[in-house]
């Protein structure tokens, strides 16, 4: 039998910090999304399915775009990696482990950047209709949702109580 | 062997969305006028969230939530928004930090 979700599948505490409510499958689901995803990363980061983690930063001059390249695409590959390793993290720990703000910023980049790899796979567009399940890559575009529904969840609890240091 | 789920899959065709890229250099002119700022774009992309891109708006600039949905919606409508002005390592920083976050960014001086 399949024990039913109390609650939303991550809930802010009052001291701020957060509780993932997901059970073993899906905690398991995800530590082999994060490896995939890192074996894609330690594979080659410039493959054309990253291409969406590492986009060019000056669009109208190609020889400053290539300093900054050579200069931040590494930091780059390292801060997702980094990522990666508290977001595994998390999911190895339990339903009443205690997760931390900053590390919660952590699994909401991970899953963002797993969703810009798969959606560049898949050529989502604005207009995707619902899902067929006819289609050979449903299972893929299931997925594709089921990252989709968990980031929201943890935008949604990161932004309960966030307070910008306003500045416009 | 269990099959990779997301690392399987075939290369498909350019998105047909409005993205950047890199133009022509030799039509640029790449004259770096010291007193113009350069400013930080943020361009539409149909994968990522609408709540996420207000979040990181705010997260990463200090925007208000009405300031950042006003950008995020530039940046869906319009296909890109103006997000930050300011010197060239400003600029590159920002740039950096959105990329962290997976967010479109490219700069360039505000001509």
């Amino acid at each position: 039998m399949v024990r039913s979700r109390p609650l939303g599948p991550i809930t802010r505490r009052v001291d701020g910090a957060f509780n993932v409510n997901l059970n073993e499958d899906e905690r398991s689901a995800f530590i082999k999304f994060f490896s995939e995803f890192e074996d894609l990363l330690n594979a080659d980061s410039r493959d054309d399915n990253l291409r969406r983690l590492f986009p060019v930063a000056y669009h109208d001059n190609l020889e400053n775009d290539g300093e900054f390249q050579r200069l931040m695409h590494d930091d780059l590959v390292a801060s997702k990696r980094a990522s990666l390793e508290i977001s595994r993290r998390i999911m190895l720990s339990t339903a009443d482990d205690v997760v931390a703000e900053a590390d919660m910023l952590q699994l909401m980049t991970t899953l963002n950047g797993l969703r810009l790899v798969l959606g560049t796979m898949l050529d989502v567009g604005e207009d995707d209709g619902d899902i067929d399940d006819d289609d050979p890559l449903a299972g893929q575009r299931h997925l594709y949702e089921y990252i989709g529904w968990l980031l929201e969840w943890v935008v949604a609890g990161l932004h309960e109580g966030f307070e910008p240091d306003e500045k416009s | 062997m269990t099959t990779p789920v997301i690392a399987s899959q075939p290369s498909f065709a350019e998105p047909s969305v409005i993205e950047p890229s890199v133009i022509d250099e030799e039509k640029v002119d790449t004259t770096v006028d010291l007193d113009t700022p350069w400013i930080v774009l943020v361009w539409n992309d149909p994968i990522n969230l609408m709540s996420y891109v207000t979040f990181v708006f705010q997260k990463l600039f200090g925007y208000s939530l009405e300031k950042a949905t006003e950008l995020m919606l530039d940046v869906h409508e319009k296909g890109r928004a103006v997000v930050s002005t300011g010197t060239r390592e400003r600029a590159e920083i920002d740039v950096y930090r959105l990329h962290e976050h997976g967010l479109w960014a490219t700069m360039q001086q505000d001509k």
